[in-house]
């Protein structure tokens, strides 16, 4: 069965959105969300846990995209910080971006 | 940027076999996405259920640790597997159970009202349509 090709560029943008997280605020993936929960997973120091959303685009514009999902992180039900990772393959950029939920809600 | 602490779910005091399930978790909710994809739904329910189990556990053990935010969302997220597997009865039990919870936050709160909210009204009109479908099996 083929894989459909949004499927390809989400799982590749998954794998830069790693790298990103490990290399800038050292965290690792600790586990997938639930249903409705605004972002896709959850990233951890060990000590703590963080949302994290991410997506990918072949082509397109990244900021409007970026801030797409930033909008939609805001409205995670748990109000904890977090990082939006978009990347664009075409371009090859990769927007990383930290958020506090307090913060942006104001 | 601030330097303020950030605010994420504590998980100090958790062992790595508590990681461990939740990977199993993890690998079982994105399975069951693939087997839904597939059309393959009594799979798929047969992993959600079996992540719900494990998210009930971990929710019992963030509990134990003294983590009352995680067991919050590891309740949840038990709640949303439920549903996802078809027992509306245990999925909105456990919302129920969330709600009565006096120090909830506000937005999980509103997020949980809504979710069992939705689960009843599907639940009324699958019970109407299986009533409908029943009766004029039975013509």
């Amino acid at each position: 069965m083929g894989v459909p090709e949004h499927t390809v560029t989400e799982w590749a943008a998954l794998g830069v959105a790693c790298i990103l997280v490990a290399l800038y605020p050292g965290l690792k993936i600790q586990a997938v969300t639930g249903q409705g929960d605004r972002f896709d997973y959850w990233v951890s120091n060990g000590r703590k846990d963080y949302g994290l959303e991410v997506t990918g685009t072949l082509a397109g514009d990244l900021e409007s995209r970026h801030a797409a999902k930033v909008q939609q992180w805001r409205e995670n039900p748990y109000g904890v910080d977090g990082y939006v990772v978009s990347v664009g393959f075409r371009a090859a950029i990769a927007i990383c971006s930290f958020h506090r939920f307090h913060e942006s809600r104001a | 940027m601030s330097s303020a602490p950030k605010n994420g779910i504590e998980r100090q005091g958790l062992d790595g076999d508590f990681a461990l399930k939740e990977a199993q978790k993890s690998e079982l909710l994105l399975q069951a996405q693939l087997l839904r994809a597939q059309d393959r739904g009594e799979a798929a329910a047969a992993s959600l259920a079996e992540a719900a189990r494990i998210e009930e556990t971990l929710s019992e053990r963030s509990l134990a640790a003294g983590l009352r935010e995680r067991a919050w969302l590891h309740r949840f997220s038990a709640a949303s597997c439920w549903a996802q597997a078809g027992n509306f009865y245990q999925a909105i039990a456990w919302c129920d159970d969330l709600l009565s919870q006096a120090d909830l936050p506000a937005s999980l709160r509103l997020r949980v009202e809504r979710y069992a909210q939705q689960l009843r009204t599907r639940r009324a009109q699958w019970y109407a349509d299986l009533a409908l479908a029943t009766a004029a099996s039975d013509v």
